[in-house]
């Protein structure tokens, strides 16, 4: 009980005193990798905005920049993500665009209850224009299919 | 597992063959095998591969091959989407794909199998010593090695020997064979 007590007094002081007397002069955003980023974030969702929205994309461009996006270390933007569900429009391709959703569901990882219903609120517009059906609508929010075991084929 | 390994399958062969081949080395694209499936992007390597994984969700070529019901389904593809009912949506997504996400990350029980005939060989190991134990005669000297006589004779003779004398073991007496006062 006196530990505990103790424990509090010595946290209250920490926090009520000490602070205040060695407080920070103010915070700092600062970047701790060395070398300069290629391009600021602003720079990067617009590059990708411009390059889903090139009138002339095909297929290949289109899944090329959707692959790259999957393996870096970000989850895309609701911009970026209208201007590919636009180019998968253009394309025809509506496979890719299902695919390319549960390919930001997942790059939201853990925190996908978070952050995922708040892409699907941002680009719901969209969706209703182009008559996308979200992954959860189809279904493929749980496993449909369970694939063969290629040992048991033959 | 076994899965993962056969879809590595095609690409090492291709890698052993060319070792061990004493012709010139050649590109193979696997073009071929791909059928009449669409080829719609670069995929993983060039190669005309169909693979499911979260790094790469765009494979090179389309999971099913074209017939008839696929084009006339990509044919309507081109119109208003809201026009395509649910189970159209779904065609079209199985058409170019194999594997959901979800379905990716669905767990895979091999491991109880795996985990069950380890333990059927554990079991098949510890009977046949138990058997082998219960039928085997007692070695005939075995009472006499166990004795306190014969161990402690045995110790002693380690000592005269001086198997400890380069170990630390100060507290003995060499010479009238008795512990140090």
């Amino acid at each position: 009980m006196l530990r505990s007590v103790a424990m509090r007094v010595h946290g209250a002081v920490r926090s009520g005193v000490l602070q205040t007397a060695v407080r920070s002069p103010a915070a700092i955003q600062q970047r701790l990798s060395h070398g300069k980023p290629e391009l600021s974030e602003e720079e990067f969702d617009q590059k990708y905005v411009d390059f889903f929205s090139r009138p002339n994309i095909d297929g290949w461009e289109i899944r090329t920049a959707m692959n790259d996006l999957a393996r870096m270390d970000l989850i895309p933007e609701p911009k970026i993500i209208v201007a590919a569900l636009k180019a998968c429009r253009r394309l025809n391709d509506y496979a890719v665009a299902v695919r390319f959703l549960e390919s930001v569901k997942d790059k939201c990882g853990t925190k996908a209850n978070e952050i995922y219903p708040w892409i699907i609120q941002e680009i719901r517009p969209t969706l209703d224009e182009l008559g996308i059906s979200t992954p959860e609508e189809l279904g493929y929010d749980k496993p449909e299919l369970a694939i063969q075991d290629v040992e048991d084929m033959h | 597992m076994a899965l993962k390994l056969r879809t590595k399958l095609p690409q090492l062969a291709q890698t052993m063959a060319r070792q061990m081949s004493s012709h010139d080395i050649f590109y193979h694209d696997q073009r071929e095998l791909c059928g009449n499936r669409e080829i719609v992007g670069h995929g993983k390597s060039g190669k005309y591969t169909y693979y499911d994984g979260h790094d790469l969700p765009f494979p090179a070529i389309r999971f099913r091959p074209d017939d008839a019901a696929s084009k006339a389904l990509r044919e309507k593809e081109k119109g208003d989407w809201k026009n395509l009912t649910l189970e159209e949506k779904k065609t079209l997504y199985r058409h170019s794909f194999c594997q959901t996400f979800v379905e990716m990350d669905a767990p895979d029980p091999e491991w109880k199998a795996v985990l069950g005939y380890t333990l059927i060989g554990v079991a098949v190991a510890w009977g046949m010593y138990l058997t082998t134990a219960s039928i085997m005669p007692e070695h005939p000297y075995r009472e006499f090695f166990d004795a306190h006589e014969t161990r402690v004779a045995s110790e002693q003779r380690k000592l005269d020997r001086g198997t400890y004398k380069d170990k630390d073991f100060t507290g003995w007496d060499y010479e009238n064979r008795k512990w140090k006062e």
